[in-house]
């Protein structure tokens, strides 16, 4: 944990010291906008816009790395079937796992982006703490959404080395394909970047999400406002793991170990 | 604890449990009763389903088909329960290796919601000195000793001890007997399934032998080697001539083989009434009986001819 937490804090940081307002034209992989309304771009829009591009990316990389072995890691060694010889439902080993991970992630995620604040407050020597506060929460929370979705895989897979795989691979095409303007709303709703970017908007007045734009820009169908509201973005991120962890932990309690 | 050992309730009843993984039958229609208060020996060959019934009976796999009802409760049902109430030793046991053993016990005894004296368990199991190292740096000896120190936490009803003595050294083994006595004494009832068959003559009163998934006796050690019909030999010392004495038993019913051996001779006979009638034969001759002594079949043959016969 350590050693993931440390290369976290470093990307985070060398993230943060590149962050520059994009040149004219370019917003790769991301659905977010930078709008000076006016004013001069404040550097901590920037430094949120940056990094919420790059964590999309991140954030899956990292929370693999800690939560893949959570189950997978103990069947794997052998270990498992000792901490099932105490007096312990399965359903509770599963909520321990996911819990522990989840804190280990958590803090891992918060560390480097608070390393990140203060690499932004030396560099432009403001930070906006209230966006740059709820840009933290809202990361954590994506966070926790991916590790529940990976505890969820590690659950169901008797290797460490399958659970990466089964978890990166999805969330890594996540993070591509929920960015492509060529995948329709409501697909990327449930690709969770989507998600996470449309709420990252909100923290900051001169972040805008570029899909609420173009759907006011050019009226869709009804279904793309309640697509992009805030509250279906929170449902999608904890959609996927809460549905996947309850299938997940009723495989697990039916498996023989 | 231990209410289980002073009343009717079997420690463990499996009532036609039968486990298959895949087209795999592990476990075929067991029935199998295991007495409060007794201390069980499981054998078998390896493969015969002796660890899949243990599996089962702590809820680490689930029954296919049948009931597996421990200390009353139904495996399928009460789990949790289960396990609080019995201490397990798996197969294979693997501990955490950045953990502690002291580390160990005090997870096992937070499970139990027990307190536990951390330093006198692991002395109970000569790990004493080794109770603030790493788990990751025991050798495969001191891990069992960890284990079973984690089982005996909460002075379980039952305790299930698969393959305990495996890495264990002649002192570890010897140790193993002592505690699986101390707590028969206690009142808890032990199932253990060993390889190793001194270990099952030395501890256990009741004993199943399981091949090829089913249980194929089940009784004491001495009723089995009655039962088996394998051989009883006797070494008689005579006091007069050893010609004259080998001469009469050759022409005996029941006497397969005579053979001297430095002023003895060594008497094979069919089974073990027949070594009687062989005495009772000898001391009705003109033979003088200086001394003499009757060994009964091992376990090992016992063992042996409920499996490998079969």
């Amino acid at each position: 944990m350590p050693a993931v937490t440390v290369l976290f804090a470093l990307a985070v940081v060398s993230v943060v010291r590149r962050a520059d307002p994009p040149s004219s034209g370019e917003q790769p992989l991301t659905l977010l906008a930078l709008v000076p309304n006016g004013d001069p771009l404040s550097p901590t829009a920037v430094v949120l816009f940056t990094l919420a591009r790059v964590l999309t990316l991140l954030l899956p990389l990292v929370t693999v790395v800690l939560a893949a072995g959570a189950l997978a890691g103990d069947v794997e060694s052998g270990r498992l079937r000792t901490l099932q010889t105490f007096p312990v439902s399965r359903r509770a080993v599963v909520g321990g796992k996911l819990l522990a991970r989840s804190v280990v992630v958590g803090s891992v995620v918060a560390l480097g982006l608070l390393a990140g604040a203060l690499v932004s407050w030396l560099r432009f020597g403001t930070v906006d703490p209230v966006s740059y506060g709820l840009f933290l929460l809202i990361s954590v929370g994506f966070s926790l959404s991916l590790t529940g979705i990976t505890v969820a895989v590690s659950t169901l897979t008797t290797a460490r080395s399958r659970a990466i795989a089964l978890s990166l691979g999805p969330l890594l095409g996540c993070a591509f394909f929920g960015v492509d303007p060529g995948v329709p709303t409501v697909l990327r709703t449930g690709l969770l970047v989507q998600p996470y970017q449309l709420l990252v908007a909100g923290t900051h007045s001169q972040i805008v999400a570029i899909p609420r734009v173009v759907s006011t820009g050019f009226p869709q169908a009804p279904i793309d406002g309640l697509v992009l509201s805030d509250g279906i973005s929170l449902c999608a991120l904890c959609a996927w793991p809460v549905v996947l962890l309850g299938l997940s932990a009723s495989r697990y309690r039916r498996r023989d170990l | 604890m231990t209410d289980a050992a002073h009343h009717d309730t079997p420690a463990i009843v499996t009532d036609g449990f039968t486990k298959r993984f895949g087209s795999l039958t592990a476990v075929k229609e067991l029935n199998m009763t295991v007495p409060a208060g007794s201390v069980y020996g499981l054998l078998g060959p390896n493969g015969a389903g002796k660890s899949t019934t243990i599996d089962a009976l702590v809820g680490l796999v689930h029954p296919t088909e049948g009931a597996v009802r421990v200390l009353g409760l139904d495996v399928r049902t009460s789990p949790v329960e289960i396990r609080r109430r019995t201490g397990i030793l798996p197969d294979g046991f693997t501990p955490y290796e950045r953990l502690t053993g002291r580390e160990h016990l005090d997870a096992a005894a937070c499970a139990n919601g027990v307190a536990v004296d951390t330093d006198e368990a692991l002395a109970r199991v000569g790990l004493a000195d080794a109770a603030d190292r790493t788990a990751g740096g025991y050798s495969h000896g001191m891990s069992q000793r960890l284990g079973l120190a984690m089982a005996l936490v909460g002075a379980p009803d039952l305790l299930v001890l698969d393959e305990p003595a495996a890495g264990l050294d002649p002192h570890g083994i010897k140790l193993l007997r002592r505690i699986i006595r101390e707590e028969h004494a206690r009142g808890a009832t032990v199932l253990l399934s060993t390889h190793q068959l001194a270990q099952v003559e030395a501890v256990c009163d009741t004993v199943g032998i399981i091949d090829d998934g089913q249980l194929v006796a089940e009784d004491s050690v001495e009723t089995l080697r009655r039962t088996v019909g394998t051989e009883t030999t006797l070494r008689i010392r005579p006091a007069g001539s050893l010609d004259r004495a080998r001469d009469l038993l050759r022409d005996l019913d029941g006497v397969a083989g005579v053979t001297a051996e430095g002023g003895m001779l060594v008497v094979r006979c069919d089974a073990e009434q027949e070594a009687a009638d062989v005495i009772a034969e000898l001391e009705r001759s003109d033979v003088t009986l200086e001394s003499y002594e009757k060994s009964l079949p091992g376990l090992e043959q016992v063992f042996e001819a409920y499996t490998d016969e079969r």
